[in-house]
């Protein structure tokens, strides 16, 4: 288990991390979510004391990183895939790793065959692309076999393949009583692997939790009906006092009322449904309801650019 | 600490620039002073032979102590030193490793370096006599400045954290910086500045005669050491205590 307390980091005047408290569970995955220049980064590197923070502590089960001899066997962490020299191969980059921790080399080979790198485990990392270097990087993490596994936004410039088995991997080490905090901006990717959040704003925790717990919170549920006569069908709803939204030419919105209300008074009216289905928002948008105002780059909210216009003859496009 | 040791060592062999740089720098005081010893008359006593050769091996002393600088500078240029001390949290442990790597390998390549350079030159050249009492010291001299160059370029790398910058301040310290200011000193009036110079007290240990402004081999060389022993300490506190 990961307790952060306090943890309070400043470059000069500006607050990178403000106080920040809050714990990451074994046995499960948690995302940790922000805004660009959130603090995300810099948390973790403080939470394995290359940053120095100003104020606060992280413990790993009860010990400070700083007092784990051979952290290698105890805490996996991956922070920038580009944390290589490019002039050296692979294979030789997780040597040095290895050699400083007492991890035997033939460790390597397996690490490297682990994460589909064996073939390249020679060749120099000058000539890998990015998702071959979190690859790498995976490796790097693996290489003691940690019960703890740190990363941040591990996901970055790997093809969906790559995506997915990522995604597998760290449900497989949290599902095996590991602890893993694992950072990115690809929602819907937390979405599909994280049971907890921790989203942070401007360096401050926003919400820690579970992610249903999230998206309660911050995202609104309803129930969707399709009748072939939801006019009538809505006055009903209209009567118990939920709010109804028209959705396409037969169906609705219904707000205020459980899904189980709307199907015993359909019964009661004899009303024909179609669909009774429970939605909820998703998880990108409790994030950004979660988060509105605490971004420090945004976009300006213009309209996206009209779309080229089509090809004709005289466009000149097609000699 | 020999994990440290062995993961330096790793990193150390396995970039191509550090080879290059070793290869240069065994190759030209081996070149230059067998080429001298058999082509020059000049050389008249084996104590003017050892200063050839222990000349020659300041570029040697030079080039390991850029490959040290380097060796520390490329860790925050490719960030590698985020795993470093992500790997062993005292940092201490993985910077003292490095520093002794280091030191190490310049002792044993500069020492191959001279006595190749020694015997090849020896053998090579018209008989010279065997009188001058300093040719031990004179050799053993630049291997004991190399140790400290290498010392200097370690520190002077973990407090400036950039490649270009470091061997910049290598190069032109002594050749330029302590040059300019002894003359400029020497024409206010300071005729003695040169002794109070750290690199030119350096260098005085691989000359058979420093001159009278130097204390002599021994002082000088424990004046030098003294400064590079303050500038690593500062870089390994450095190192110990700033954001990796």
């Amino acid at each position: 288990m990961i307790e952060i307390r306090n943890l309070t980091k400043r470059f000069g005047r500006i607050v990178a991390v403000d106080d920040l408290s809050f714990d990451v569970h074994p046995g499960r995955v948690t995302g940790f979510l922000g805004p660009n220049g959130s603090g995300k980064s810099t948390t973790m590197r403080c939470m394995l004391g290359l940053d120095r923070p100003q104020q606060g502590t992280t413990t790993f089960d009860g010990k400070r990183f700083t007092d784990i001899a051979t952290p290698l066997f105890e805490i996996g962490a991956l922070l920038d895939a580009g944390y290589v020299h490019p002039g050296r191969s692979g294979r030789n980059h997780l040597r040095w790793v290895a050699a400083s921790n007492g991890i035997p080399a033939s460790r390597v080979d397996e690490v490297l065959a682990l994460v589909g790198l064996s073939e390249v485990g020679g060749r120099k990392v000058r000539g890998y692309s990015l998702g071959m270097r979190q690859r790498l990087g995976l490796a790097g993490v693996l290489l003691g076999d940690p019960h703890t596994v740190i990363l941040d936004e591990p996901a970055n410039g790997l093809d969906p393949e790559g995506v997915r088995w990522i995604r597998d991997v760290l449900v497989h080490l949290a599902r095996g009583g590991r602890t893993v905090l694992v950072s990115s901006h690809l929602l819907s990717e937390v979405s599909l692997m994280a049971d907890d959040l921790v989203v942070v704003g401007r360096g401050r925790l926003i919400e820690q939790g579970p992610v249903g717990s999230f998206i309660d919170r911050y995202a609104n549920r309803w129930v969707r009906v399709r009748t072939p006569n939801p006019a009538a069908f809505a006055e009903h709803v209209r009567r118990t006092g939920a709010t109804v939204q028209p959705s396409g030419p037969d169906g609705m919105d219904v707000q205020g009322v459980s899904i189980e209300q709307v199907g015993e008074l359909a019964a009661r009216h004899g009303v024909v449904l179609h669909e009774l289905s429970p939605q909820s928002a998703t998880l990108e948008d409790a994030y950004l309801q979660a988060t509105a105002g605490t971004e420090q780059f945004r976009s300006g909210g213009a309209p996206p650019p009209p779309p080229p216009p089509p090809m004709g003859p005289d466009s000149g496009g097609t000699r | 600490m020999i994990d440290s040791v062995r993961s330096e060592w790793i990193k150390l062999r396995t970039v191509m620039v550090n080879w290059v740089l070793v290869i240069c720098a065994i190759a030209f005081p081996t070149v230059i002073s067998t080429l001298t010893a058999a082509l020059s008359d000049e050389l008249v006593s084996d104590g003017e032979l050892a200063e050839l050769v222990a000349g020659t091996s300041i570029v040697t002393a030079m080039l390991l102590g850029v490959v040290a600088a380097i060796g520390v500078t490329n860790e925050f240029t490719h960030n590698t030193i985020r795993p470093t001390f992500a790997a062993t949290p005292k940092r201490f442990r993985p910077l003292a490793a490095k520093a002794a790597v280091h030191v190490v390998v310049t002792a044993v390549v500069m020492t191959a370096t001279v006595l190749v350079s020694w015997i090849a030159a020896q053998a090579l050249a018209d008989s010279i006599p065997s009188t001058d009492e300093a040719v031990g010291p004179v050799l053993v001299g630049v291997v004991v400045l190399a140790v400290g160059v290498t010392l200097l370029g370690f520190g002077l790398g973990l407090l400036i954290r950039n490649s270009a910058a470091t061997v910049c301040v290598i190069l032109l310290w002594p050749f330029v910086v302590e040059n300019l200011l002894s003359g400029l000193l020497g024409a206010a009036g300071l005729d003695e500045s040169p002794k109070y110079m750290p690199y030119l007290n350096g260098l005085a240990l691989a000359v058979r005669d420093a001159g009278s402004e130097f204390p002599g081999r021994v002082a000088s060389g424990v004046y030098f050491f003294a400064v590079v022993l303050v500038i690593g300490a500062l870089g390994l506190l450095s190192g110990e205590r700033r954001d990796a």
